[in-house]
């Protein structure tokens, strides 16, 4: 083996050829990332061979010379082989066969040059023979090639069989007739011989062009539908806040942009495991066996399918909505899963695809179109568009539940915030005081309930009503109730008649007459500024709690007798009290005393009877002050669920 | 043709002291005269507590109003000294109460159960003749006021179960809210 000199390689054809091949190799590289189908890779090794095959020809002189460089050639001709057959499934045992022979030929090489094992040597022309054989086998492949056309790689092929074919027979003939040595194989014939590449090569590019131009047309296609889509289903929220319309406005694009006759949208019901259909639009043929005594008529069949309800095992409707798998079934007319319930134009089912509605991993429904006219099939494509439409369409419609949802939240909060704002108005923004009664208050509504009212009203010089009140319900309704009792008792107190009279005038007045519940505890005190004498009355209150100061000790006064609203004829009773200098009284309602902390405890009326000894000292104000204090201590961070009042009132006489 | 659904999933009230229904812990709390006129006021003053979001807060109404007057009429006999003590709680997903009274307990629970029992089968054989003679179960002690079927409905209400206490004055009940599907959440 001797290697050329430095000076013999320079004037040598192989480094133009290698340069050559490079670019070939460059060409087919910057291919690489777009090649879905595997072809680059192929063209890639025969390149490769090409190259290894020069090196040896032209740079390692070898006695041996014509054998490794028909070595060299049959790989190359198993890989182009291998790229015009492989496309096809059909012809990959031709192609298996031919380069099995010329293995074999290379088998023999090797055999003929270094081992010796046959008893024969084969006639030199034998292997220019193998590889003109292969040419003339692209060639006659090449001419008897279907039309088939739709892959990347078939397109390729066909465009260059001819040209590898007659480059591969030239080369065959050239090195069978002029040697291997002749300049005029090694340095015109050979190079030529490359120039198939570079169209190969072109013509993939251009084809990959041509594949990116198709994708993007399909993408703009895409789009247009997507904003069709959101056009209607934007334009069905703009009308209403249906569910049904956004629906039909989704099935209606769903069908257009598919071309269908026909199309369902179901929905997984909100609480049960079933499905039914919320739209229905156009012809749609039932895929599955309808019941018997469902009569075949085209208006039955249709409110059938409009109407349809189904549990999750039933029909392949079910199917999908439980396992969230798509379905295409182009050829329905011949596929098992579609039940064929007749020949008639609204039973004819001849194409199919349905998919699920997916929020992230949930199913929340699916949707399905169908053609009825015979012969016309859903394309691979059109369900490509119909699930991703689908796709969006999902989103559209989840975006609108989670406002449907923001808005019921908002309603919920819009009311609650009315009715506090109702509590707000109508309890005193400032209590009065007076020189011979001072008066406190502490009062927390409760998110969402306001139900507790209370009042001080002077009426006269010498005389002030104090009212604490507790509206059963919440919102707007206990709300307009309060309105109501305070509206009464601020028309009726200034009156000499008693504070049980006052009662019963406000259940008169509020009892029986209305649609909504109306129940209230209330208790009313009446104080003489001067002597200190009170008059106290009660509907289902809690008791009246008064620290006397000659004993020192907390009294609790209960009246017994039921809210207001309960009965219209209702006996309230009073109390007369004698209060003296420095007795305390407070009304509260039962936020405060059932108030629990975080061991499920209440606060308890006890509490509130020590806080006033321990502070009765101090002005109702500050008494007011602490218990809110103490109470915020005891609850800590447990929610409180009901409004909490507190109303202290101390005699100085 | 037999019908098997109404029996497969037979109810019955039981009593269960160890229920963890019984578990008071944070529960809020309110106790009641026996009064059969503030009924429906007793069962505004707890159903108030309910979040909004419970969508069928009628029907709960309803239901937590049957067994305030069980208590209060079949339990204390309207005697306004003894009270009925009510714990409840609730979230957009249950509603939780134990309702105690002063009475002498559920003594016809069995005679219930086995009315319960032959009304499902006769249900379950689509007897319907037989049937009419098990629309509503009656005592002595029953008036007109009371329709003998408020059980039946309970039964099916409080998904959660429904049960009595050793002494059978006490009973405690849970309704499970389903979460809806399509919610965002």
């Amino acid at each position: 083996m001797n290697l050329l000199t430095f000076s013999q390689l320079v004037e040598s054809s192989l480094p133009a050829r290698l340069v050559l091949v490079g670019g070939l190799l460059a060409l087919f590289f910057s291919q690489k990332a777009k090649d879905t189908e595997g072809h680059v890779g192929a063209f890639l090794a025969a390149l490769f061979c090409l190259a290894a095959r020069d090196v040896v020809v032209v740079w390692i002189q070898v006695p041996l010379l014509p054998q490794l460089a028909y070595l060299g050639d049959l790989a190359y001709a198993c890989c182009v082989l291998y790229i015009v057959l492989a496309a096809y499934e059909k012809k990959r045992l031709v192609a298996f066969l031919f380069i099995s022979l010329n293995v074999l030929a290379a088998g023999l090489i090797v055999d003929v040059n270094y081992l010796g094992l046959l008893p024969f040597v084969p006639p030199a022309w034998v292997f220019p023979a193998i590889l003109l054989l292969d040419g003339l086998l692209i060639g006659l492949l090449g001419l008897l090639k279907h039309r088939q056309r739709d892959s990347q790689t078939r397109q390729l092929v066909r465009f260059i069989w001819p040209l590898a074919s007659l480059t591969m027979v030239a080369y065959a003939a050239a090195a069978w007739f002029l040697h291997y040595d002749s300049p005029v194989l090694q340095r015109l014939i050979v190079p030529v011989s490359y120039w198939w590449f570079l169209a190969a090569g072109l013509a993939s590019f251009r084809m990959q062009d041509a594949q990116m131009v198709q994708a993007c047309t399909y993408y703009e296609a895409s789009i247009d539908s997507l904003y069709n889509l959101f056009i209607a289903t934007g334009s069905a929220l703009k009308g209403s806040f249906s569910v049904e319309d956004v629906l039909k406005s989704l099935n209606d694009i769903l069908i257009t942009e598919t071309g269908a006759s026909g199309g369902l949208v179901f929905l997984v019901d909100e609480f049960d495991d079933q499905i039914s259909v919320k739209a229905h639009s156009g012809v749609f043929p039932p895929p599955f066996e309808l019941p018997e005594n469902l009569p075949r008529k085209a208006n039955r069949v249709e409110s059938h399918m409009r109407h349809l309800q189904l549990s999750l095992e039933e029909t392949l409707f079910g199917e999908i909505a439980r396992t969230g798998t798509d379905l295409f079934i182009p050829d329905a007319r011949n596929d098992e899963r579609i039940f064929r319930n007749g020949d008639e134009e609204y039973l004819y089912l001849a194409s199919f695809m349905a998919v699920p509605l997916m929020v992230e991993d949930r199913i929340i429904g699916l949707a399905a179109v169908a053609r009825n006219q015979p012969g016309s099939f859903f394309s691979e494509s059109e369900f490509d568009r119909y699930k991703l439409l689908a796709n969006f369409g999902t989103l559209a419609l989840s975006h609108f539940f989670s406002f449907l949802e923001a808005k019921e939240r908002s309603g919920l909060k819009q009311s609650a915030d009315t009715a506090a704002e109702i509590q707000k108005a109508i309890t005193p923004k400032r209590l009065p005081q007076f020189p011979s009664l001072q008066v406190g208050v502490y009062s927390l509504p409760a998110v969402g309930v306001s139900g507790d009212y209370y009042d001080v009203i002077q009426t006269r010089k010498d005389r002030v009503i104090g009212v604490v009140g507790d509206v059963a319900g919440k919102g707007v309704a206990a709300a307009l109730v309060m309105v109501m009792i305070r509206s009464i008792l601020h028309l009726v107190t200034n009156t000499t008649r008693d504070m049980a009279t006052v009662l019963d005038w406000i259940n008169r007045g509020m009892t029986g007459k209305m649609d909504i519940d109306h129940y209230a505890t209330i208790s009313v005190m009446a104080f003489d500024l001067h002597t200190g004498e009170v008059e106290y009355a009660s509907a289902g209150h809690q008791p009246l709690l008064i620290y006397r100061r000659a004993t020192d000790s907390i009294e609790t006064i209960d009246i017994q007798s039921v809210p207001i609203g309960v009965e219209r004829v209702t006996e309230f009773t009073r109390k007369v009290l004698k209060l003296a200098d420095g007795d305390i009284v407070a009304l509260y309602t039962d936020g405060i005393i059932e108030a629990l902390n975080e061991q499920g405890k209440q606060y308890g009326r006890k509490s509130i009877a020590s806080m006033i000894i321990r502070h009765k000292e101090l002005a109702p104000k500050e008494i007011v002050a602490k218990i809110k204090s103490d109470l915020a201590s005891f609850v800590g961070s447990t929610r409180q669920h009901d409004d909490q009042t507190v109303l202290v009132f101390k005699m100085k006489l | 043709m037999s019908d098997t659904t109404y029996l497969s999933e037979m109810k019955e009230i039981r009593v269960d002291e160890s229920s963890k229904l019984f578990d008071k812990n944070g529960m809020l709390y309110k106790e009641f005269a026996s009064d059969y006129r503030q009924i429906r006021y007793y069962t505004l003053l707890i159903v108030q507590s309910a979040p909004l979001e419970i969508k069928e807060i009628n029907l709960l109404e309803q239901q937590i109003s049957e067994v305030i007057k069980n208590a209060v009429k079949h339990g204390n006999q309207c005697n306004p000294d003894k009270k009925v003590r009510v714990w409840y709680s609730f979230d957009s997903t249950h509603a939780r109460l134990v309702v105690q009274d002063e009475g002498d307990g559920f003594k016809d629970m069995e005679k219930w159960n086995d009315f319960n029992r032959k009304r499902l089968e006769l249900l379950s054989k689509h007897d319907f003749e037989g049937l009419a003679d098990y629309v509503s179960f009656r005592t002595q002690k029953s008036d007109d006021n009371d329709g003998g079927n408020a059980l039946f409905a309970a039964l099916e209400y409080w998904n959660g179960g429904f049960v009595f206490d050793r002494s059978r004055t006490a009973v405690a009940m849970l309704k499970q809210f389903p979460k809806k599907k399509h919610s965002m959440n």
